[in-house]
């Protein structure tokens, strides 16, 4: 189910109000029942995929505790190898027999490995990468094992968080699960302004600007250098307000129940250097990978040299995370590469216009690479990039299937790409409560937000971008 | 809980006062030569066009005409009035740019039931692919009456179409926003221009749309229970173009349809006897000189005539 859909404004109110009316005890089965609906929209049956994750994961959890000590690391290994299997099997098998295959035929073998047919279950790596969370942190004896074969199972599929993240971890969030949450105005409130706020980045900043991203990107070769520049502005804002618009409404529909999920991203494309950008991008699995990749591989502990390949380690598989094409690979490896220069070259940024300098440098920078996570194949990312330093002047129009994109569209998209530049950061810490707003201007700003959504938005257009992970 | 219900009341009461006044100012404000409703509101068509132009010819009298047609711009482009005439039939052209059964059926209760006793309907293939709110959008702006544009708006329940609803009833003096210089009269606009070549589209594959079969169906059981007679037609598409696998795909869809309905089908997409590029505006419409010669053409085949004379 996308929070984008009509379904969701059904299930959301149904889904809350019921849960608030049941009995303290009988609301965690209320919840996984609802998480289990929200996931079977996609595909019902992969549904199956996902039980199996949560029974190897905690039949692994109570080994874990329970183990001597040498046992302990075979039970946390059994656990880990399984669940890599399964998103090994079901996101990287077709890429690694396309590469299998694509050798064979290099080196003139007649031998080639068919394909398999089949669709990535939604949300796998979020939910993958969640459930390893909690083994790894049970063997580090930072968490009991979860002996509630049904709170565990909610831990993993709780909806809000199940198919994008924030990837939790279960410290933060499995003792939320026990806590009885009462109806709250402060939560509600809280929980709703942050959702619309989410609702207002996805449909109408990020998927208008998709509606021009996409046909420049699938045109790349033939359409004028401007374009290409203005797509690739375009879509470092629209993956921002995809992605940060879905935690958004992820972070918002769980504190309506009274959950309290981690924060996912802090105003990215205001800092000044690639490390600082990663420690205000997608957080939850930044974090992920400092405390269960780096740290455990060394981390800055074993000289320079150490650290740089560490870091460029962590970022080739965050790459591969993300997608399994080699342009995710690049574009994890040129971020790795980045940071370790900027670490090696130790820049500070300050003062007002060093900070101002820093900050256009980075986007400039991250812009730039997001050329490879945007496309569909390195032809493309080359032509992207070729097109704008050679000032590629064919074209004009952008083709349609009837209409082509008219020049006023871009203009409004331009127009409204900047006013939400201006109000980002100012209504970003008022939904946080960062910053107060005297309840009159705040019910008119919110007004505002939601008859954009009805006057602007793209509606039921374009899925999240971060589903495909 | 009474404090959450206001406060949720509030916000929305002021959010419907924020969309009128948005609405108003997009609707009246020029900008750039435009309504500035143009630049922001997704979707939203242009007023004006060949559209505005084929209401106002169609509106402006009561004539009955011999033949009526309605389909996408293939119909606009592609049955001139002017030859018709030429053989004594009166014909009025209803199509508007990638219009679909929805649309049409909209036009042939409000504005057609009684102007004409044959209908042509002109077949694309790929209008029953799409969802088809870009062309109800622009009907729904361009349709002389508020009640026709309601009934639009009913085809397509959509925030979309809503809003271009709204706009028209906010714009006080819509401008002629894209006046067609190629419109000739009846709905009719001229096609100039030759095709030198044609991008295969071997791998293009029919993804039909079934709520469009389904709107196609309604109309055509409305039309045969008004007593209406029906003809469908698609015109040469160029050999080049490569069709060949997608429209046979369109035609098991569409075959069996006709059949139940004893329609009459006059499918000439693969015809290409006298049709070469010099024929073709671009790769799916007739320019001048093969309009002249596929009206000519239907003109002469017994079936057409059976049902048109």
């Amino acid at each position: 189910m996308l929070f984008n859909s009509i379904e969701f404004f059904l299930f959301f109110p149904l889904v809350t109000a019921i849960y608030f009316m049941l009995p303290h005890a009988f609301r965690w089965m209320w919840l996984l029942l609802a998480s289990c609906v929200f996931y079977m929209f996609f595909i019902p049956s992969y549904i199956l995929i996902l039980f199996l994750t949560i029974v190897i994961d905690y039949y692994a959890g109570i080994r874990i505790a329970a183990a001597e000590e040498g046992n302990k690391k075979k039970w946390l290994w059994f656990s880990i190898v399984s669940t890599c299997l399964v998103l090994g099997v079901f996101k990287y098998y077709n890429f690694f027999v396309e590469n299998w295959n694509n050798v064979a035929h290099l080196l003139g073998w007649n031998y080639s490995v068919s394909a398999l047919q089949m669709i990535l279950p939604i949300g796998l790596s979020f939910h993958t990468f969640q459930s390893m969370s909690y083994v790894i942190e049970v063997y580090r004896g930072n968490q009991k094992p979860e002996r509630h074969f049904g709170i565990y199972s909610l831990y993993v599929m709780f909806y809000p968080q199940l198919v994008a993240g924030p990837i939790e971890r279960p410290q933060n969030i499995l003792h939320q699960f026990y806590e009885k949450h009462a109806l709250s105005y402060a939560n509600v409130s809280a929980g709703m302004q942050r959702m619309v706020w989410g609702l207002f980045k996805k449909v109408v900043i990020a998927d208008n600007l998709a509606q021009f991203v996409s046909p420049v990107y699938e045109h790349a070769g033939t359409v004028s250098w401007m374009y290409l520049a203005i797509a690739v502005v375009f879509f470092s804002f629209q993956i921002y307000c995809d992605f940060s618009g879905y935690s958004d409404i992820a972070i918002g529909a769980a504190r309506v129940m009274g959950f309290r999920l981690m924060e996912n991203f802090k105003l990215p494309y205001r800092s000044t250097g690639v490390g600082m950008f990663w420690s205000k991008w997608h957080i939850s699995l930044s974090t992920w990978f400092r405390d269960y990749v780096y740290i455990p591989v060394g981390g800055n502990r074993r000289g320079a040299a150490r650290t740089s390949l560490n870091l460029f380690l962590v970022f080739a598989i965050s790459g591969l995370w993300h997608g399994a094409n080699w342009t995710f690979v690049v574009w994890g490896i040129l971020h790795g590469l980045w940071l370790v220069i900027e670490n090696r070259m130790n820049v500070r940024w300050e003062g007002r216009w060093k900070l101002l300098v820093g900050t256009m440098f980075t986007f400039v920078g991250v812009s730039f690479l997001w050329i490879f996570f945007r496309a569909t194949s390195f032809d493309q990312a080359i032509q992207v990039m070729n097109g704008i330093v050679t000032f590629q002047s064919q074209g004009g129009a952008l083709p349609g299937v009837f209409v082509p994109l008219s020049g006023q569209v871009i203009i409004g998209k331009i127009l409204m790409l900047l006013v939400f530049i201006l109000v980002d950061r100012r209504v970003t810490e008022i939904v946080l409560g960062e910053r107060s707003m005297r309840s009159n201007r705040k019910i008119w700003l919110f007004a505002f937000l939601l008859a954009s959504l009805a006057l602007f938005g793209q509606w039921g257009k374009v899925d999240f971008i971060y589903f495909q992970f | 809980m009474k404090l959450i219900i206001r406060n949720s009341l509030k916000v929305v009461l002021a959010a419907a006062v924020v969309y009128v006044a948005v609405i108003f100012i997009f609707s009246n404000v020029i900008f750039i030569d435009r309504r500035m409703a143009l630049f922001f509101i997704p979707n939203l068509q242009r007023n004006g066009g060949q559209e505005l132009q084929m209401m106002h010819d169609l509106t402006s009298n009561h004539v009955k005409y011999n033949v009526v047609v309605l389909g996408s711009s293939h119909a606009y482009r592609g049955y001139d009035p002017r030859i018709f005439e030429r053989e004594g039939l009166s014909l009025f052209n209803a199509g508007t740019s990638a219009q679909n059964a929805k649309g049409s059926l909209v036009l042939y209760n409000e504005y057609l039931k009684d102007r004409g006793d044959v209908f042509i309907l002109d077949v694309y293939d790929p209008v029953f692919e799409l969802e088809g709110t870009e062309s109800n959008m622009r009907l729904i702006q361009n349709v002389p009456t508020n009640e026709a544009a309601l009934a639009l708006v009913q085809q397509e329940w959509e925030m979309y179409t809503l809003n271009a609803l709204a706009v028209r009833l906010a714009s006080l003096h819509p401008p002629d926003e894209s006046p067609n210089a190629d419109y000739v009269k009846n709905g009719f606009c001229e096609k100039k221009g030759i095709l030198f070549a044609v991008d295969p589209l071997n791998d293009s594959v029919f993804d039909a749309n079934e709520e469009m079969f389904v709107a196609f169906e309604t109309m055509i059981k409305q039309m045969q229970v008004d007593g209406k007679r029906v003809v469908l037609c698609s015109h040469p598409l160029p050999a080049s173009a490569g069709l060949h696998s997608y429209h046979d795909k369109f035609l098991e869809r569409f075959t069996p349809f006709i059949q139940r309905y004893g329609l009459t089908y006059i499918d000439l997409t693969y015809y290409t006897e006298g049709f070469g590029l010099n024929e073709f505006a671009d790769f799916s419409h007739l320019n001048q000189q093969g309009v002249e010669l596929y009206n000519r053409l239907l003109l002469n085949t017994p079936s057409f005539n059976e049902n048109v004379k």
